[in-house]
């Protein structure tokens, strides 16, 4: 059954290339702020877990556009148990852009960074890890779809703790992700905002004893200068040692346009 | 939990709400004496476009900025001397849209 899911995963990931999305809650996209621009973006995310105490997490990220092409980031984790998590500074850079109707795009991006040993010690890798990514994000009309894959490195000394970024190892993580705009149907001359169904699909696969896939549907409210996040995240698989199981989640998240 | 309830429920509270369009609506009837009209592709979302407007009301000249998105139109609108259209058309690259030219597929 596990394969049976990972594999839908990766087609579902393989798939999207050829449809077409906005940024959803959970899956990057080949997006970018524009030159000068600062998007900071915060989630809080809730689990319970198997057997286990709940798990509260908050997630900073600060973007801040070169150029209209290109982007640097830092993402802060917060959990709020143990404390500061391992910071990640990346820089993300769209190599492909073909804007084919007023509203139709397809976009390419690659990005990658360090997650620096910033976290306490119980949720701390003590290293400075790379990460390293790419992203194609499709829009046709009111449908878009986001797919991604990362390759995390972890060092030696890594602990096992809460999460799948966590323990030693190399780990690829598949993020596919389909929006849907249901609100407004089409665009007109007034400046509106926009509402979207998502879903995201997040697979982690750092080998046995470390393999995770969620799936999350969602909504995602997007005005001008601000977005709206809200996720319900249901675990497909877990393969997991040294850590208790999650049974599910829940999501809210904050986007800023300045 | 039931924090974590009570800020989804403002959130979607929030997603309920209209916006406020006072400000944008008095600005579009408002009389400029020169406009210009840009075709521009890929505009795909409401920040896409808040990022066009960002970078073309940033230009001398540049006094509102008005954006449909669905037949892809960014107009300008000002009192004074609007900027030459090249400047207009690279503030569009670099908010990260592409613009076309008449005659331009």
């Amino acid at each position: 059954m596990p394969r049976l899911v990972l594999t839908t995963s990766l087609l579902i990931a393989l798939a999207a290339p050829a449809a077409s999305a906005q940024q959803t809650n959970l899956t990057p996209a080949a997006t970018t702020p524009g030159d000068g621009r600062i998007y900071p973006e915060t989630q809080l995310r809730w689990y319970s877990r198997d057997g286990a105490d709940d798990v509260l997490e908050l997630n900073q990220r600060l973007s801040y556009g070169f150029g209209g092409k290109s982007a640097a980031f830092l993402e802060v984790p917060y959990d709020f148990d143990e404390g500061v998590g391992d910071a990640r500074l990346g820089f993300k850079h769209r190599f492909l852009q073909l804007d084919i109707g007023s509203v139709d795009t397809l976009r390419v991006a690659a990005f990658g960074g360090l997650e620096l040993p910033t976290g306490t010690d119980a949720i701390s890798t003590d290293s400075v890890d790379p990460f390293l990514g790419a992203v194609i994000t499709s829009i046709r009309g009111r449908f878009g779809w986001n797919a991604a894959a990362t390759l995390y490195s972890t060092g030696d000394n890594a602990p096992i703790t809460r999460g799948p970024l966590d323990v030693e190892g190399e780990l690829v993580k598949l993020d596919g992700s389909v929006a849907w705009r249901v609100d407004p149907v089409e665009y007109g001359a007034d400046f509106v905002a926009a509402t979207y169904l998502v879903l995201d699909t997040n697979a982690y696969l750092g080998g046995s004893d470390n393999t995770e896939v969620w799936m999350s549907p969602g909504l995602l409210y997007e005005a001008p200068d601000f977005a709206l996040e809200l996720s319900l995240l249901l675990p497909l698989s877990q393969d997991v040692a040294g850590r208790p199981e999650r049974d599910y989640g829940v999501l809210v998240g904050l986007r800023l346009l300045f | 939990m039931k924090k974590l309830i009570l800020l989804a429920a403002a959130l979607l509270a929030a997603c309920a709400s209209p916006m406020d369009n006072t400000s944008a609506e008095a600005s579009a009837n408002q009389s400029y004496s020169s406009s210009y009209t840009l075709t521009v592709k890929g505009m795909s979302c409401p920040n896409c476009a808040n990022n066009i407007t960002h970078e073309l009301k940033g230009l001398t000249g540049v006094e509102y900025v008005q954006i449909d998105m669905g037949a892809g139109k960014v107009t300008v609108h000002s009192n004074s001397t609007l900027p030459d259209v090249f400047l207009l058309e690279e503030s569009v690259r670099s908010a990260g849209f592409t613009p076309v030219r008449d005659g331009e597929k």
